[in-house]
């Protein structure tokens, strides 16, 4: 059983290099490009430590919109090592790929902070409505309708933490 | 200064009897009922009396209702009646106008003798009337019960024929001296006698006859123990004639209304036979059956069951050793014809026996012992001695004396089945006639098992006692009898002192229960499942007030309305929700003043309003719970980590889209 897993990680490994070595031979140029021009894609894959990969998805993202326009610039004309080492040498196209890069990581950074804020102000809102609800109903029926309350037919329901209700009465 | 001028509290009767309650006419008295002058304002030349009734009395309110509209029958008829507030604290009086009568009582109240009239002169001017009167009576199902020369008037221009007088100012055969009672009744105290039969009314007319025609009677000086024992010994015949010797004629017809078997006893067919001369074979003389060996009992032979049963009651102890005595049974098995009697009598002693009491019989079993000796005779039961249909009299006397132990006597009566067993021990005509008595005891046995508010002893009170006036002292000085006239003196009541002294009765409620004519079973139901909850009680009481002016009116009860308005104030809290609480409270103060308990019932007692509001409260609390439920959801660190992740989804999504743009970009330029 551990003979036959260790044959298929050996098959595997062995056509990913086959399959690298390949590519490397058809596309040397283009290999060249994007291992330099996606290394911010790489850095971020490495120190990415949310669930669902989000940093690596959000960075390749931009990285790879600042890397596309040399990648076909470089497919549509001679696809050359020359014209590679040109594009790779270039600090414009380093800066351009780059700064979409960094744009990526700093929209990861900073837009759940805006997302947060505006939920966060959502729900304010939806807690002060829906307190003044609370507000409404002790008003219209008294204590009666309190959780956990004699004579209260719904009162034994114990899925409500009395804390909320607490802070209903103290506003 | 003649009486009329007397000085004294005037009280007015139905805007027209002025009744002088200064002004007596001790002529007239009747027994304990006080006779005093009265006028009559429409008719002032109708010559009026009124007589108040005695402390404690059992007026005849029923009776009177049907005799004020008897014109033909030669009785003296109330005319009207009404309470008379008395001085101090107590409790008011029915009086009750009469017509004057036009000359004396054929004898009076205190004499032991009279004039004696000739025979031939009694069948005409005195037999005749009396036997159309009684007639009259009977045609309704009354009962006179107070026949005796003292209470027969002469009427007519020319004293040439008799009238009746007044049975209605005191309970049935209650004033009734013991001579003019059959022995059954005469063995009975005066309360517990009851409406009893109209033979009961022959016999007393048969005594009288006696005394009218002999001037006297032999036991008019004797002792009642006395009376008594001749009559059993003697028959009744035989020991009220003594040696007195009678007319041919007159002698049939004493004979006949004076028989101790009811089933020999004349009525009203023999008699109207007699008056046209028509052939009638003569009455058995009453054959005193001798036994062959006298029971002893307390030092006295005995040969008459009936005796043994009234001796049994009269030594209760005795009694009971007595009747569970093998040889009590025996004596019975071979001296008493009627095998059924020692039959049960056995039966009751063997049962006595097995239950190992070393005293004998129990009361009940005495009691039915008593009653098996003397089928006829009244429920002998520790010591309340009362025929069936007079239970309800005897309550109300012990409600009237507040004698506990009688009322709870009675209440052991009826709830343990000798009254029920009395009625079934009578002739299968008597049980016709009583069905509808039988039926109201034993559902009165069934609302003694019930001690709510409606039901218990004072139902029973209201039920067996159709005359009684209703001793709430809510009523204060009202004497209500007709469940009419409740409402109606409730509002005088509060219009005058701004409130009722409570508003649940036991009696208020049990009179109500009794006397409407409509099922308030539900509405005592309520009352019973508020367990003591003062508010749904109260609101129970309105309902019922509700429904009496529903069906008798008045339909206006402006003060009650408002005063019970604002006693049933705190109802209202039973609603949960407040807009609702405000709105019952702005239409509860328009009831109050509307003066209609129905709007003040629908108003607070509105089932489909409370199982609405009930609904609504549940749905609130619901509510509260989602609301509270999503707060905290709101505020939950869960929540804060939803909202990051969902930015870095947004910035996952900006990333590839500008991807994607600019490869599309890019490959289509």
């Amino acid at each position: 059983m551990a003979t036959s897993r260790n044959q298929a990680i050996k098959t595997r490994a062995f056509l990913i290099l086959a399959g690298v070595l390949g590519v490397l031979f058809v596309a040397l140029p283009t290999a060249i490009l994007l291992s330099v021009g996606m290394m911010p894609t790489l850095v971020a894959m490495i120190v990415d430590m949310t669930r669902g990969r989000y940093l690596t998805k959000c960075v390749a993202g931009m990285n790879l919109a600042g890397v596309f326009p040399f990648l076909h610039s470089l497919v549509t004309t001679s696809h050359d090592m020359s014209t590679a080492i040109n594009i790779v040498s270039d600090p414009f196209a380093w800066l351009v790929m780059y700064s979409a890069a960094a744009m990526g990581w700093l929209v990861f950074m900073g837009l759940p902070g805006v997302v947060s804020m505006f939920k966060v102000l959502t729900a304010k809102r939806r807690i002060y409505i829906l307190q003044e609800q609370q507000r409404n109903l002790l008003n219209e029926w008294g204590d009666c309708i309190l959780p956990n309350k004699d004579g209260n037919q719904d009162g034994d329901d114990g899925s409500v933490t009395t804390s909320s209700t607490v802070s209903v009465n103290s506003t | 200064m003649p009486p009329e001028l007397a000085e004294g509290p005037i009280v007015q009767i139905d805007d027209r009897y002025r009744i002088l309650l200064g002004s007596r006419v001790p002529e007239l008295d009747l027994d304990g009922a006080e006779a005093v002058v009265a006028h009559d304002d429409h008719h002032s030349d109708e010559a009026v009396f009124a007589r108040v009734c005695a402390p404690h009395s059992l007026p005849r309110v029923e009776l009177m209702n049907s005799l004020r509209n008897m014109k033909d029958a030669a009785v003296m008829r109330p005319l009207t009646w009404g309470p008379v507030p008395m001085p101090g604290k107590e409790r008011p009086r029915l009086a009750v106008v009469f017509n004057r009568p036009e000359s004396d009582p054929l004898m009076a109240a205190s004499a032991i003798s009279m004039k004696p009239i000739p025979s031939e002169d009694v069948s005409r001017l005195i037999l005749a009337p009396a036997v159309l009167a009684l007639g009259y009576l009977s045609q309704r199902g009354m009962t006179h019960r107070a026949i005796r020369p003292s209470n027969i008037y002469w009427t007519g221009p020319a004293r040439d024929t008799i009238m009746l007088g007044d049975c209605v100012t005191n309970g049935p055969a209650v004033n009734q001296p013991i001579i003019f009672e059959t022995i059954s009744s005469a063995m009975t105290p005066p309360v517990g006698r009851g409406d009893g039969l109209t033979s009961d009314d022959f016999y007393a007319l048969g005594v009288s006859l006696l005394i009218i025609i002999t001037g006297q009677c032999a036991l008019f000086r004797a002792s009642n123990a006395e009376v008594i024992e001749s009559k059993v010994s003697r028959g009744s015949y035989a020991a009220l004639m003594g040696d007195t010797r009678m007319t041919f004629g007159m002698r049939d017809v004493l004979h006949g209304l004076l028989a101790d078997d009811v089933v020999n006893r004349w009525g009203l067919t023999e008699l109207e036979q007699w008056l046209i001369g028509g052939t009638r074979n003569k009455v058995q003389e009453n054959k005193r059956v001798g036994v062959a060996r006298a029971f002893e009992f307390e030092g006295k032979e005995f040969t008459n069951c009936r005796a043994l049963a009234h001796a049994f009651t009269l030594h209760p102890k005795a009694g009971a050793k007595a009747g569970s005595n093998p040889e009590f049974a025996k004596w019975l098995l071979r001296n008493i014809a009627d095998e059924s009697i020692s039959d049960q009598i056995g039966a009751i002693a063997r049962s006595a026996s097995t239950s190992g009491s070393n005293s004998g019989l129990n009361p009940r079993q005495l009691a039915r012992v008593c009653a098996a000796l003397d089928k006829n005779g009244p429920i002998r039961y520790k010591t309340l001695i009362a025929k069936a249909p007079a239970l309800g009299n005897v309550l109300a006397d012990g409600f009237m004396r507040k004698d506990k132990a009688i009322i709870s006597l009675v209440g052991e009566t009826i709830g343990n089945g000798l009254a029920t067993d009395w009625y079934t021990a009578q002739s299968n005509q008597l049980q016709l006639r009583y069905e509808k008595q039988m039926m109201n005891l034993k559902a009165m046995q069934t609302s003694l098992s019930n001690n709510g508010i409606g039901h218990g002893i004072e139902r029973c009170l209201y039920s067996l006692s159709p005359s009684f006036a209703c001793f709430s002292e809510v009523l204060e000085d009202h004497f209500i009898t007709d469940v009419r006239d409740l409402l109606p003196a409730l509002e005088e009541i509060v219009s005058r002192k701004g409130k009722l002294l409570k508003l649940v009765d036991r009696h208020l409620a049990a009179f109500i229960a009794a006397r409407g004519k409509i099922n308030l079973d539900r509405r005592f139901a309520t009352i019973e499942a508020a367990k003591g909850d003062v508010n749904l009680i109260k609101l129970g009481m309105l309902g019922i007030l509700a429904t009496l002016q529903h069906k008798y009116g008045p339909s206006q009860l402006p003060a009650l309305t408002d005063w019970m308005a604002g006693e049933l104030e705190p109802a209202i809290n039973r609603f949960g929700s407040k807009s609702t609480r405000d709105e019952l409270l702005q239409r509860l103060g328009k009831a109050g003043s509307g003066g209609r308990l129905i709007e003040l019932n629908s108003c607070l007692n509105n089932e489909k309003s409370l199982r609405i509001d009930e609904i609504a409260q549940k749905k609130a609390t619901r509510e509260f719970i989602v609301a509270g439920r999503e707060i905290d959801q709101l505020q939950s660190k869960a929540f804060q980590d939803t909202v990051q992740e969902l930015g870095w989804r947004i910035a996952t999504g900006i990333s590839a889209s500008v991807a994607g743009a600019s490869v599309i970009i890019l490959a289509m330029s």
